[in-house]
Formats: structure tokens, C-alpha cells, sequence
């Protein structure tokens, strides 16, 4: 008989995700079944309340460390900063998300709601200590993010994205399941501390096989090369907010879902993993940045430039040590605020008739829309890693603390890779400062929420660059007990 | 002969196999679906297979009951986005979907 213990420390680690997925069904069934239909920013209100009620959850929870369901969920440093990042990423799409849909004419009200489900599956992935947990976590997401790259029905581009990234996303699940069965053979267990109390008995291809399926399911939803092929047709196609929402939150939970399962639960397996992630961590930066150099659509460009940003973060797992787990999480933290600005200075530009997203509908961006240019400008730079903005420090640690245990040669790369990248941000930096407008103006409109959000983007990478110590100490202390 | 772990893995391995074959060779997007069915499946012989002869106690078929779920979800999506993708381009071939190009 298996017993399921539930007391207070059950509670505690469920009710963050549990309130938003909450939020997002009463939000649901009242945009269904309201009397007379709710227009779109009364829905989307009633999520953000649903998001404000796992954030109240989440920074009252700040600090407490217990372990829940017999070990296989966590409530810890980690899961706790992991929430608020997915917490932050999901209440700005929906920010941006007001006013761009419906310029679009996707009168959609599902789209609130689903965002709210997706990002309980992140927050279920942040605090998986169970391969059955962290599956579920990845699916609930997934499923709802499915749905959301495919919201703009009568676009074929956005169904086409739906397509793609439905079918290998289910794939990969395929490989996620197949690895689950391969530990659950080999060591009896599928929480972490089984795993890791059977290792050492276990039969050794089966190891292998079983780290290997992982690595290609989490690569998959991680962006990893050699699995990145769907990512610039799915981001391009998508409704640039969902693009935002999957370039951020969905990418951070497989990052936190990955760091953990290998730095816990495989931790003992670490010179197996360690190799494979440094070949897979120069690989997709590398990839991601040359790529990035030739593409003429910004929103394309920013799509390989994520995988490149994966691959970066990827380069901190393969460090393994607790100071790369803390320089990961804080790494995200970073990147969540400039590649949501990025996206949502894109989203401004897009009109109801064209998404004005080429780099060459950004020239002379300066004159016509100073501020948006210089929000986009301060993202740009943040994302090159140029000081003291929220990228560079996100960099900074991650190569501190390759150096730290002894692989220089990553951290080289890892900075060379910088290097290529600074090249394609400065291009469009040049084009809305320094190039003639090409065309007319486009009949640009005004949206209050999404301006909202910029701002807030813009302050938020300032603001971590300039003072990332609180957080880096966090979320060190929180790796501090994982990585044993 | 008794039927012991290793014959039901080897079927869970066909089958896994035969699921990814078909995912990688259909260009009917239904097709893919239904490899992508097997694949689940092959894994779910092996996590009852496990939980019969292995150590992991009842965990395994508790798993499998929770992909059957899942499986029932992701065909209901599958479904709804190859029916859009009929509805917009009258087709359901996965390699004739291919408008975006960098």
C-alpha cells in the first residue's frame, strides 16, 4: 500500500501552482459562461489576479526549505526564485498580449487562461523531484502551449507553428518516457532520491541509455541543438506574445527542470552528463549565433538568438557545481526581462495588417519612436552582455563559475560566442539609429498595458544589473543544498 | 519456456521502434499521430513490465494509467491543430505545410 502523506509542507509546496491554475479555470469558465461575454481586459485582469495570488503564494513561502509528498516535490530556494520568474514572464505576456491579439483579430479569451495553465505545468516542473512529476509539470505546460503558438487561427503561419511544434513536441515526450522507464528499470525508482540510492546497483547501459533519452526530450523543449530545428518556424509563426512567453518561461522551466534533475537526482552520474552537455553547450551557441548573423527578420533573429542563450545556460549545467546552478537561475532571472522587452518592442511595432518585424521596418526607428527605440537599444545591449546591464552579470557568473571549476576552455568559448553575437544586436541598434526610415509611418496604436510592460522590462534589466548580488546570493544558497 | 521481463521489453522495443519509424516516415500528419501513439504505448509495456518483475512496486502501473491520460489529451490537441491546418491549407501532408522559411 502506498502512503500519501499530506500535511502542511504538502499544502505549502502545492498552493503556489495550484492558485494560479485555479486562477486560470474560474477565469475560464467566466469568459465562457458570464451573462454577457467579458470583453478581453476584464479576462485577462481575473488571470492577472490568479497570477498575483501564486506570486503572494510564492514570496510568502521565500526562504522555507521542505521537502513534500515523501521527497518527489521540493519547496525550496530554488522552485520559490524559479516561480517568480515564471510568475513575472507569464503576467508581462499578458500585458503585451492585451491589445496586440485583438489588432490581429484574434478576439480569443482563451489565450489568458491558457497562459495561466502553462505556467502552473512550469511551476510543477521548477519544484519536480519525481520523473513522473517533472513529466506531468512538462506536459501540462506543453499542452497548454501548443494551443496558445497555434491561437491565431486564421493566420496559417501561427496553425503551421501549432503543427510543428505539436508534433515534435510530442515526440520528444515519446523519448521522455521511454528515459523514465530506463531508470524506473534500472534503480526501482522514479523520485530523485530513489534514483540516486539505486545507482550504484543499477546495470550501466541502461544509465547511459536512460541519460541519453532525457538529454533529447529536454533538449527538445530547451531549444538544444542538434534538437532546435522546430524553434525559428515556431517562434516566427507564433503570435509574437506567445514567442515571448515561450522564449522565456517555457525555456527557463526546462532549465530549471534539467539543472535540477542532473544535479540532483544524476548527480552521482556527473563525468557521464558533464561531457555531453560541454559538446551540446558549444554546439548550440555556436549554431545559434551563426545563424542568428544572416536572418533579415528581427523576430527570426531573436529566435536563434535564444537558442544561443540555451546553450550559454547549458554551459552553467555542465559546470554542475552549485555556484553554476545559482549563476543559472540568476541567468534566467536576467534573461526573462530582456528577451520579454525585446519581444515586446516587436509587438509595438506590429500593426493590424503587417507585424513590421523585419530589420529593415526597424530603420530610422529613432526618429519616428524615440522611447521604443531606446528600450529596444537597452535590451539589445543587455542581451550582447554589455555592463551594467542585466545580461552581462547573467554571463559574468555563468563564466565565473566555469573558471571556477576548472573549465577554462568553455568559458573561452562562451565569450568568443558573445563576441559573434554582439555583431547581429548591434546591426539593429544601427538600424534605428544611424539608417533612414524606409516607407511611410505605419499607423501605429497606442497600448497603455503593453507600454506598462516595456517599462517594467527596461527597469527590471537595469535594475538586476545593477544589483544582482541579492539574487546571485539566493539562488546560490538554493543550489547550495541540491548539489551534494 | 516461461515469459519473463526480457520478452516484454523486447516487445516494448519493437513497438517503440516501429512508432518512431512511422513518426519519421508518414507525411500524413494522422500518421504521425498514431506513431506517436505507439511510442506511448511501447512505454507503458515496459513500465508495467518493470512494476511485474522488477522492484518498483506499484509505481509503474500507476505511471502507465497517467499516460494513457496524457495520450487521450494530446490527441484531442493533435487533432484540433490537423484540423485547422486542413482548414488552411487542404491538406494534411506535414512536409507540404511548410510556409516559413528564414
Amino acid at each position: 500500500m502506498i502512503q500519501v502523506p499530506f500535511g502542511t509542507a504538502e499544502w505549502q509546496s502545492i498552493a503556489p501552482f495550484s492558485l494560479v491554475a485555479i486562477g486560470g479555470m474560474i477565469a475560464l469558465l467566466w469568459a465562457v459562461f458570464a451573462e454577457e461575454r467579458p470583453g478581453t481586459t476584464s479576462v485577462m485582469w481575473m488571470s492577472q489576479a490568479g497570477l498575483a495570488a501564486g506570486l503572494v503564494a510564492t514570496i510568502a513561502l521565500l526562504g522555507s526549505e521542505k521537502a513534500s509528498f515523501g521527497g518527489t516535490f521540493a519547496l525550496d530556494g530554488v522552485s520559490l526564485l524559479a516561480n517568480l520568474v515564471f510568475l513575472l514572464s507569464a503576467s508581462m505576456t499578458l500585458f503585451m498580449a492585451q491589445g496586440h491579439l485583438e489588432s490581429m483579430g484574434v478576439r480569443a479569451r482563451e489565450f489568458y487562461p491558457l497562459v495561466l495553465f502553462a505556467t502552473a505545468g512550469m511551476m510543477i516542473m521548477g519544484a519536480a523531484r519525481d520523473l513522473v512529476i517533472l513529466f506531468l509539470g512538462i506536459e501540462v505546460m506543453s499542452l497548454a502551449a501548443y494551443v496558445l503558438a497555434g491561437i491565431h487561427r486564421r493566420d496559417p503561419g501561427s496553425t503551421e507553428a501549432a503543427l510543428k511544434y505539436f508534433v515534435l513536441g510530442a515526440f520528444a515526450t515519446c523519448f521522455l518516457l521511454y528515459g523514465i522507464a530506463a531508470f524506473y528499470g534500472a534503480t526501482g525508482a522514479t523520485s530523485y532520491d530513489g534514483i540516486r540510492a539505486g545507482l550504484a546497483s543499477a546495470p550501466r547501459a541502461a544509465l547511459i541509455g536512460g541519460v541519453a533519452l532525457l538529454v533529447v526530450a529536454l533538449g527538445f523543449k530547451a531549444a538544444i541543438v542538434p534538437f532546435q530545428a522546430w524553434t525559428p518556424d515556431v517562434y516566427q509563426g507564433a503570435p509574437t506574445a506567445v514567442t515571448a512567453l515561450m522564449s522565456v518561461g517555457v525555456k527557463a522551466a526546462a532549465f530549471v527542470g534539467i539543472t535540477r534533475l542532473f544535479l540532483d537526482g544524476l548527480g552521482p552520474l556527473h563525468q557521464d552528463w558533464q561531457r555531453i552537455f560541454w559538446v551540446l553547450a558549444v554546439l548550440t551557441m555556436t549554431v545559434g549565433n551563426v545563424f542568428a548573423l544572416v536572418q533579415g527578420n528581427v523576430k527570426r533573429m531573436l529566435a536563434y538568438s535564444s537558442i544561443a542563450h540555451a546553450g550559454y545556460l547549458l554551459a552553467g549545467v555542465a559546470v554542475g557545481t552549485s555556484r553554476a546552478g545559482g549563476a543559472v537561475l540568476l541567468y534566467l532571472f536576467t534573461y526573462a526581462f530582456m528577451t520579454l522587452g525585446a519581444f515586446g518592442v516587436l509587438i509595438a511595432l506590429g500593426t493590424g495588417e503587417k507585424p513590421n518585424d523585419d530589420l529593415d521596418d526597424l530603420r530610422g526607428l529613432a526618429d519616428r519612436r524615440p522611447l521604443l527605440a531606446g528600450a529596444m537599444t537597452i535590451f539589445l545591449l543587455s542581451l550582447t552582455g554589455i555592463p551594467p546591464l542585466a545580461g552581462f552579470v547573467g554571463k559574468f557568473y555563468v563564466v565565473e563559475s566555469a573558471v571556477n571549476a576548472g573549465w577554462f576552455w568553455l568559458a573561452i568559448l562562451l565569450v568568443l560566442n558573445s563576441a559573434i553575437a554582439a555583431y547581429y544586436y548591434l546591426a539593429v541598434i544601427v538600424a534605428m539609429w544611424m539608417r533612414d526610415p524606409i516607407g511611410d509611418e505605419p499607423a501605429w496604436e497606442s497600448r497603455p498595458y503593453l507600454a506598462a510592460a516595456l517599462l517594467a522590462a527596461t527597469v527590471g534589466t537595469v535594475l538586476v544589473g545593477l544589483f544582482p548580488s541579492g539574487t546571485l546570493d539566493f539562488a546560490r544558497h538554493a543550489f547550495a543544498s541540491i548539489v551534494r | 519456456m516461461e515469459i519473463g521481463l526480457n520478452h516484454y521489453l523486447v516487445v516494448g522495443l519493437l513497438v517503440f521502434l516501429a512508432g518512431v519509424f512511422t513518426v519519421l516516415t508518414r507525411r500524413n500528419a494522422i500518421g504521425v499521430l498514431m506513431g506517436v501513439e505507439l511510442v506511448l504505448n511501447s512505454a507503458n509495456i515496459n513500465y508495467i513490465a518493470f512494476s511485474r518483475f522488477g522492484t518498483g512496486g506499484l509505481e509503474g502501473q500507476i505511471f502507465s494509467i497517467f499516460v494513457i491520460m496524457l495520450a487521450a489529451a494530446e490527441a484531442a490537441i493533435g487533432l484540433a491543430i490537423v484540423l485547422g491546418i486542413y482548414r488552411k491549407f487542404q491538406t494534411i501532408d506535414v512536409e507540404e505545410v511548410d510556409s516559413l522559411r528564414g
